[in-house]
């Protein structure tokens, strides 16, 4: 049951809310299509909430895939989707919340989304992108929650050729609506940088670091 | 049916149901269709929502209960806290009732408050409480012995700050003042202990409150670094406790709590005094106790710090 509602959930959310079609160039030398993007799944965990519930190891993978697929789609129209970014509005985006979240996902939509001021842009393109979902099921072994968290990132190009890397950390609360996922809770952080840049690894330090014996030894 | 044996108290479900939103909004300033901001370097300020529980404030009865050696034999509860949470002043109140204290259960005349669950299970000890008190009662929540150090393993064992050294023959714990590393064993061991205490049931009652803020600043810690681990909790303790409060609003009583700075709480125990009725032991309460209840029927409180 589990293992079919994630596969039903993966194929709506792929076809299904935010996801604008691909569109053609505009003329311009400015590409209008959504770049291909999905989230690499580092890790799932199921978490029960029966003693004795039995969830396989597929069916959890099955599980965090479709949520994976909910929050590729989500940043899609967040950060990726020209149609979007290039008038600043992200109508497709507020779909993947759910009513409550709603009011606060718009009145953050300078973290959540690409922002405005995409009128200059060029291009936004995904780079390397992970997540973890963690899926809390009932007796059955059916999901009733999940909580990923996420490390994404995108180069933008803006029309001089100047290069700036966009960072989107943090993480999300979904329950299962119909075949896929809503987003009911997040704490998420923005932070872009001039340059392409790698995401999701430290800062480098300012200072070198002291040379350490090989031996492997601790103190 | 779950197994119910010997003392404990429902530590999980009490920190997942005792807390409201301090960050969630419930009326967000007005936004504009369109996002404000373009690129912005460097670190931007966080987005952030959970989900709203209200303004109301919001009252647990966590029952730990001690039974006999089977699952249908009767249980007793040998921790009792109640435990409001007033979402608007984001503080909460933990407040222990003796196990020994003397009062009227309803169709059972007068006995020690430990003695309800056991006459009518959770319910009529909710009824008991709601009598003496005035307060309300919106959900509960009861834990075993077994379970209770099944949740503690299964959380990585707590940090406990211990008020004073402890050498108890009968619970056989040893454990020095300060902070102290405890397993499920041993919080058990230190909840349960009433002869190796300054003041009997009113010293263990106390301890149990202090397990109960332990165990709220490992959440407060695991939250602020990944609020996913809410999730970990929201299982440990679905698992090994019963309860009477639905999944979504215990995800979202979860996800407060975990805001719920442990400052923001006061544990406090019912006054009374040590008696003896036909030579068995009890707890007579004072009558400063009825001030206290009527305080917190009023806002979930006891104090405003």
């Amino acid at each position: 049951m589990l293992a079919a509602g994630a596969a039903a959930g993966y194929f709506l959310v792929k076809g299904g809310k935010g996801g604008h079609e691909q569109a053609a160039g505009d003329g311009r030398g400015v590409s209008n299509e959504t770049p291909d993007f999905a989230f690499e799944v580092l890790k799932s965990n199921v978490i029960p909430t029966a003693d004795g519930t039995h969830v396989s190891r597929e069916q959890g993978r099955e599980t965090a895939a479709s949520v994976a697929a909910t929050l590729d789609d989500f940043y899609k129209s967040a950060f990726l989707d020209p149609a979007n970014w290039r008038e600043g509005t992200y109508d497709s985006t507020w779909a993947f919340f759910d009513k409550q979240a709603l009011t606060d996902a718009k009145a953050d939509a300078d973290t959540l989304t690409l922002g405005a001021g995409g009128a200059d842009y060029a291009s936004v393109m995904p780079k390397p992108s992970t997540t973890t979902v963690k899926i809390l099921v009932d007796e059955k072994g059916k999901a009733r929650t999940a909580a990923a968290q996420v490390t994404f990132g995108a180069l933008v190009t803006d029309g001089s050729g100047n290069l700036t890397t966009v960072a989107s950390m943090g993480q999300y609360f979904l329950n299962p609506d119909g075949n896929g996922w809503t987003i009911y809770a997040f704490r998420v952080q923005r932070s872009d940088q001039e340059g392409d840049h790698d995401v999701g690894s430290p800062p480098p330090s300012p200072k070198k670091p002291k040379e350490t014996p090989s031996s492997g030894a601790t103190p | 049916m779950r197994r119910r044996r010997a003392v404990a108290f429902a530590i999980v479900a009490a920190l997942m149901a005792w807390a409201g939103v301090s960050v969630a909004r419930d009326s967000a300033p007005s936004h504009a269709a369109k996002a404000q901001a373009s690129l912005q370097l460097g670190v931007a300020h966080p987005a952030e929502h959970y989900p709203p529980i209200g303004t109301k404030p919001i009252i647990f009865l966590v029952l730990g209960d001690s039974t006999g050696r089977t699952v249908e034999e009767s249980r007793i509860s040998d921790s009792i806290h109640l435990i409001g949470y007033n979402p608007q002043l984001d503080r909460a109140t933990i407040l222990g009732f003796p196990r020994d204290l003397w009062i009227p259960i309803p169709g059972h005349g007068t006995t020690k408050i430990n003695a309800a669950t056991q006459y009518g299970g959770p319910q009529l000890m909710i009824q008991t409480i709601e009598d003496l008190t005035g307060i309300h009662i919106d959900y509960y929540a009861e834990v075993g012995f077994t379970p209770f150090r099944t949740i503690i393993n299964d959380l990585g064992g707590v940090v406990v700050n211990v008020p004073y050294p402890i050498t108890d023959s009968h619970t056989r714990l040893h454990v020095k003042k300060g902070k102290v590393d405890m397993s499920g064993k041993t919080a058990l061991e230190f909840s349960r202990s009433r002869y190796g205490v300054p003041n009997g049931d009113f010293s263990r009652s106390e301890n149990q409150g202090i397990v109960l803020l332990s165990l709220l600043t490992k959440l407060h810690k695991q939250f602020s670094a990944d609020p996913r681990t809410i999730l970990d909790w929201i299982g440990a303790g679905l698992r090994n406790t019963q309860n009477s409060i639905p999944l979504d609003q215990l995800i979202a009583l979860a996800l407060a709590a975990g805001q719920l700075p442990p400052k923001n709480v006061n544990n406090l125990i019912v006054p009374g005094s040590v008696d003896n009725v036909g030579g068995i032991s009890i707890v007579r309460m004072s009558s400063t106790a009825n001030a206290l209840f009527k305080d917190m029927a009023k806002d979930g409180l006891v104090g405003k710090k």
